[in-house]
């Protein structure tokens, strides 16, 4: 050791042996799925702190602070009004109460995009929190989408307000909205998951997201009744009117306008589409656990 | 530690051989230098390789004599498809003990921080491995801190992140304000902090838990002689504690009074380990050891360059 030579190291099997010896942990191995969950579990009070903490954050740094929570959507819906309700009139077809209908849909879809995009950049745009410490990375993703929906209930209030106006009369079937809203975030999340991994990975795939969301948006019957449109067009329109996006979109209106009935078909597409995307999307996340922080 | 183990250490001593000779796994821990504690942290061949994209293509020629159209391809390969890859570490294996405090030292862009990263768990290594006790801190770096928050809910929220939980972050509040020295103005935005104040609480809400492996790298920090002073004082607690401490810098001087141990990295290769006083002074002259037998280090076409 005294002289100048460069040390020696011990064998790979010495090393890992050494280490077994004293009960040391590898790093960077993936964690047995129970136990991963189970630290996820443990770190929920991160996880929340880190996802409120966000919400407030995006709406300080101007005059009106959290209030811009409440006036961004408002002038939302505004815009799609002026363009779908007056402008292309053509669009209202087969809907009595528009205004609301449309209120539901731009809230509802908000939440979905909005929550698509952040977690898809869950992992890169957090990169520091990655490199500084350590926790389930599958925090993230969960904490991201739920800055989302935190930040989508101011403008879920305004939009029981203005239903409100337009003279729907609040009834227990208003509830219902909760577990749909439930639904939804369990579906966004499960995809957020698996984009989360897939833009960590490949962050080339962050500028799809946008493009797909636009799609998705216009496929999804956000502006115009799906239904009418639908009718008439065999399988093609019975897969349109039950593919996830519509479907939940359906169910978030069926809470708040009368005019809009759904079945327990509906429930329970919602609650399959909303397992097939957080399990497969959550074992996804955890099979990279131990790359994530990498470029 | 553990009285076992020092018996296992003392009884197999005279029995072994030189380092590098193959055995059991009872064997292979007698490989440990019996005055030394307890091994926290094994470190075994760690490669790390990291994708740069934008970069220019290495090897892509930059002559100004070249054609337009060659000047032209190479400069659209430089923003399409761009990625080159940095080899910044290349096999190094150590192991440090209990109590033990170990300094890396290393010219600009000899992979330290990012060495210190991967053993810290952080960073995703390529190849080898890190086997590790307990938890491993990175001192005085808490991004999980939001400029737009007040530094009180950036103390629950950065001690959240360390893991402690929500009573014990409580519990500890007023003691990380008056680490921090920053009063009143935790109750304002950290943006309104001046750089001093936020590395303050930063290093206040870091400081919040002891763990088991301690890293500091004050290449990350604002390195102040407040903030080194309370690095020392951090640096004495943990091997108090028994944990382990590593300490990357740039100034010789700190590594030589706080650690005993040193280890230097040469273009991502640990060209030696030992005594912080040898190693500084080999340092010193610059004269890189010889490597074993193998012949000079290839460099395979990859740059090690600083990771940010």
């Amino acid at each position: 050791m005294q002289s100048p030579s460069r040390p020696t190291p011990l064998a790979s099997a010495d090393a890992a042996a050494l280490a077994a010896h004293h009960g040391l942990r590898k790093l960077g191995a993936r964690p047995r799925l129970g136990g991963y969950t189970a630290s996820l579990w443990r770190r929920r009070a991160f996880t929340w702190e880190l996802a409120t903490s966000d919400a407030y954050g995006k709406n300080q740094g101007s005059y009106l602070g959290q209030l811009w929570a409440l006036l961004k959507p408002l002038l939302q819906v505004g815009v799609f009004y002026l363009i779908f309700g007056v402008i292309i009139a053509a669009a209202r077809q087969g809907v009595d109460d528009f205004l609301s209908y449309l209120v539901v849909g731009v809230f509802t879809f908000e939440f979905i995009s909005s929550g698509l995009s952040s977690a898809g950049r869950s992992i890169s745009s957090k990169l520091k929190l990655v490199r500084a410490l350590e926790f389930p990375r599958a925090v993230l993703p969960i904490s991201v989408t739920l800055t989302e929906l935190i930040m989508i209930w101011p403008a879920m209030a305004v939009m029981v307000v203005i239903v409100l106006f337009r003279g729907q009369t609040p009834n227990w079937g208003w509830l219902t909205l909760i577990p749909a809203m439930f639904l939804v975030y369990t579906f966004v999340l499960g995809c957020g998951f698996f984009l989360a991994r897939v833009v960590s990975a490949t962050p080339d795939f962050a500028n799809l997201i946008p493009v797909a969301t636009q799609l998705i948006r216009y496929m999804a019957g956000v502006f115009f009744s799906l239904e009418t449109l639908a009718a008439g067009r065999g399988i093609w329109g019975e897969i349109a009117i039950h593919e996830p996006f519509a479907l939940y979109l359906t169910l978030a209106r069926s809470a708040m306008l009368e005019e809009i009935t759904v079945t327990s078909l509906h429930w329970t597409l919602g609650i399959v589409y909303a397992m097939v995307a957080l399990i497969p999307g959550y074992i996804y996340f955890w099979l990279a656990e131990a790359r994530y922080g990498r470029d | 530690m553990a009285g076992t183990d020092e018996v296992d250490f003392s009884a197999d001593a005279e029995a072994f051989g030189g380092a590098g000779t193959r055995g059991t796994g009872s064997a292979a821990a007698q490989t440990v230098d019996n005055r030394l504690g307890t091994p926290t942290m094994v470190v075994d061949r760690v490669h790390i390789r990291y994708r740069v994209f934008g970069g220019k293509r290495l090897g892509a020629s930059t002559g100004y004599k070249t054609s337009l159209y060659r000047r032209l391809v190479d400069r659209t390969s430089r923003s399409i498809g761009a990625v080159s890859e940095v080899h910044a570490v290349r096999g190094v294996s150590f192991v440090a003990h209990e109590g033990e405090s170990i300094g890396i030292v290393g010219r600009n862009g000899a992979g330290k921080s990012t060495l210190l990263r991967a053993i810290a768990g952080l960073m995703p290594y390529s190849e080898g491995a890190v086997y590790a006790r307990g938890q491993c801190a990175l001192l005085g770096v808490n991004a999980a801190l939001l400029g737009a928050l007040t530094g009180e809910r950036n103390i629950m929220l950065g001690g959240l992140a360390l893991g402690l939980t929500r009573t014990e972050v409580r519990e500890r509040f007023d003691a990380i304000v008056d680490f921090s020295g920053i009063g009143d103005f935790v109750y304002l935005p950290m943006n309104a902090y001046s750089s001093g104040m936020a590395a303050r609480l930063r290093f206040a809400i870091s400081t919040a838990k002891v763990p088991d492996v301690l890293m500091i790298d004050e290449a990350l920090s604002t390195g102040d002689a407040e903030f080194q002073r309370r690095s020392r004082d951090k640096v004495m607690e943990v091997k108090d504690q028994a944990g382990t401490v590593f300490l990357v810098s740039h100034s010789a001087k700190a590594i030589e009074t706080m650690c005993e141990r040193a280890l230097w990295l040469e273009r991502g290769e640990l060209v030696m380990d030992g005594p912080s006083e040898d190693v500084l002074e080999a340092y010193r002259t610059g004269e890189i050891p010889p490597a074993p037998s193998a012949g000079a280090p290839g460099m395979s076409g990859s740059v090690g360059g600083p990771r940010r």
